[in-house]
């Protein structure tokens, strides 16, 4: 639930920001310039912000669609993402955002129109090549649809414009929102998974990989692409029987045939991230996992890394064609 | 955790520092200090006015030992438009009406009362609208932010005067009284604000052995903060194992450290 809602003074009078603040009659609505006055404010405490985050309704201005990073993709050339949301009401223990964010309130930036205008430049700078875009990287892109209607806006965009892809990542079952449309072949919904045990460790308040699994299934039923994001891989004693479960339980109910992409990548964690998060958690056991640093970034050293990584590419290997796989071994 | 009040008037303190038991701090001359035989909590009239208010979080810090995990309270009276004298309100955005800066009190608990916006003005003024007024609040929060934790920080006031009952009309026995009926509702905030505080508190454990490795190994500086967070690390681990026991034989601090390397590295690591 929202108690407090922070809205910059410029869009104020957007008609997604009233339609946003309706839905939460009872929380206190407070005004400002920048939504940075608030998120960026050194002294806060994300893990206690955590406990009942607050909603900020904030303008993007600029960077609104960045480059990935090099070695993030699922096959083609040009690889963009945007977030149209900073945080997430998921508090995965491994989540970077804790990391780089010095609060846990959730920004929605609702000028939506710029977000598909600079997609458009970059399709148009493209054009006749394929271009994926990435929309859950500094949030889930569907655990807050029923409030941002962020699919709502954003399919009929690429159901018109099938050379982008868009990526949906996300560990929600939100998916009401998508059943209510037609399927769009160039949208691939991303669902993210630790083993059970993993995640009800570190994946608090997400939905259980059963749920996850059950939604993926109505969503393939309706058309749906789908895809499978094993990222990060959590280490653990026993992690070959645990990730061999996992695996067993979700080939074995769903459609792997209609696949659209399986990705794999280790734990990793820039080292400041890692520090800030230490100290936020410091009884947390994943970060007392054997690591090593590579290039500031704290992720398992070679020889767990390799293992996985061969596990996990041997056994998926029995599901899905090697097109659709991409493992990715960096951690940088 | 300890915990801070700040009252520009001692009529708004003389309340609490009965509530609390709190006993003047002659020691301290510049601002007047209580506590109470704990040291849990003290308060400090700041007198009026957002400097003066600074002024005093600053000496209280100097004087009074505060933590990151301390309560900062600012409690005191103030006028609306039309609020009802006696009710109580917690403050979400405070706007400095001189340089127009904003700071925004995160309120992360559920209040059991309303929260409202507050302008702290330069000089007294009779002219009533929306949000509050007072004189210190702004100069409290920047100062205060300084030393505490954002969610731990607070200001909270009590409506005194409004359109139909102007300031003119009180005087320093009504303010007490004003304060003293909402004890209740200070003190929740308090209790709410305590569960927070300790929350993070339990975040700053010091390992189990670290004081005694440091009086038998020499550490560097930098190697004082290895062996704090290896040490850490090693009691989430193995909480039950006691690694002293098999550090007896080392003879330097860099072994000492590279023996919890090894054991955090090569043992087997169960998440469950
Ligand atoms: S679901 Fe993703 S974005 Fe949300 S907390 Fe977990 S890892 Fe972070």
């Amino acid at each position: 639930m929202i108690n407090t809602i922070y809205i910059e003074k410029e869009i104020a009078n957007h008609p997604r920001t009233k339609m946003l603040i309706e839905r939460f009659p009872n929380a206190a609505k407070i005004t400002c310039e920048r939504y940075t006055e608030i998120f960026n404010r050194k002294a806060q405490n994300f893990r206690l912000q955590k406990k009942n985050p607050a909603l900020i309704l904030a303008k993007k201005y600029k960077n609104m669609v960045l480059k990935a990073p090099n070695h993030y993709g699922i096959g083609a050339e040009h690889n963009y993402y945007f977030s149209h949301m900073l945080n997430c009401i998921y508090d995965c223990r491994y989540c970077f955002l804790q990391g780089m964010f010095q609060s846990a309130h959730y920004v929605l930036f609702i000028n939506y129109e710029d977000f598909i205008n600079e997609i458009k430049l970059i399709l148009k700078k493209h054009s006749r090549e394929n271009v994926h875009f990435f929309s859950g990287y500094d949030c889930d892109s569907l655990a807050l649809d029923s409030i941002s209607d962020f699919t709502k806006f954003f399919m009929p965009f690429f159901e018109l414009n099938p050379s982008g892809l868009i990526e949906l990542r996300t560990k929600s079952t939100q998916i009401r929102p998508l059943l209510r449309i037609s399927p769009i072949n160039n949208c691939v919904v991303a669902f993210s998974f630790t083993p059970n045990k993993i995640s009800s460790t570190l994946e608090h308040k997400t939905s259980s990989v059963a749920r996850r699994l059950e939604a993926i299934i109505e969503l393939q039923k309706n058309g749906w692409q789908i895809g499978l994001r094993f990222d990060p891989l959590i280490y653990t004693k026993d992690f070959f029987i645990e990730y061999e479960e996992l695996f067993d339980s979700i080939f074995s109910k769903i459609n792997s045939k209609l696949l659209h992409s399986v990705s794999l990548g280790g734990f990793r964690l820039p080292k400041n991230y890692f520090r800030k998060i230490e100290k936020l958690y410091p009884d947390e056991i994943l970060l007392t996992s054997p690591l090593t640093e590579k290039n500031n970034v704290l992720c398992y050293p070679d020889d767990i890394q390799d293992n996985m990584f061969s596990f996990c590419e041997k056994t998926i290997g029995q599901y899905v064609s090697p097109e659709k796989f991409f493992p990715c071994y960096e951690v940088i | 955790m300890a915990v801070h009040i700040f009252c520009a008037l001692s009529c708004e303190a003389k309340p609490i520092i009965d509530n609390f038991n709190l006993i003047r701090l002659n020691e301290f001359d510049l601002f007047k200090i209580y506590q109470s035989i704990d040291k849990e909590t003290s308060l400090i009239i700041t007198n009026i006015g957002k400097v003066n208010a600074v002024e005093a979080v600053t000496y209280h810090h100097d004087n009074i030992k505060t933590s990151e995990y301390d309560i900062w309270l600012n409690i005191g009276i103030a006028g609306h438009e039309n609020i009802s004298i006696g009710e109580i309100r917690i403050i979400n955005k405070i706007v400095d009406h001189e340089d127009q800066s904003c700071w925004y009190p995160q309120i992360i608990f559920n209040p059991p009362c309303n929260c409202i916006d507050l302008i702290t003005l330069g000089k007294p003024s009779a002219e009533y609208q929306s949000c509050l007024y007072d004189m210190e609040a702004s100069g409290f929060y920047f100062a205060a932010t300084k030393y505490g934790t954002l969610e731990l920080i607070h200001s909270l006031k009590i409506i005194s005067d409004n359109n139909k009952a102007p300031i003119s009309k009180i005087n320093k026995n009504d303010v007490s009284n004003l304060v003293k009926n909402k004890i209740n509702t200070i003190n929740k905030i308090l209790n709410e604000l305590r569960l927070l505080s300790s929350e993070i508190k339990s975040t700053n454990k010091q390992p189990r052995d670290y004081e005694n490795f440091l009086k038998k190994w020499h550490f560097s500086q930098t190697e004082k903060y290895q062996l704090l967070n290896l040490l850490q690390k090693h009691d989430v681990r193995f909480p039950e194992n006691n690694f002293s026991e098999i550090s007896e034989t080392l003879k330097t601090g860099k072994q000492v450290l590279k023996k919890l390397r090894d054991k955090l590295n090569k043992t087997d690591f169960s998440l469950h």
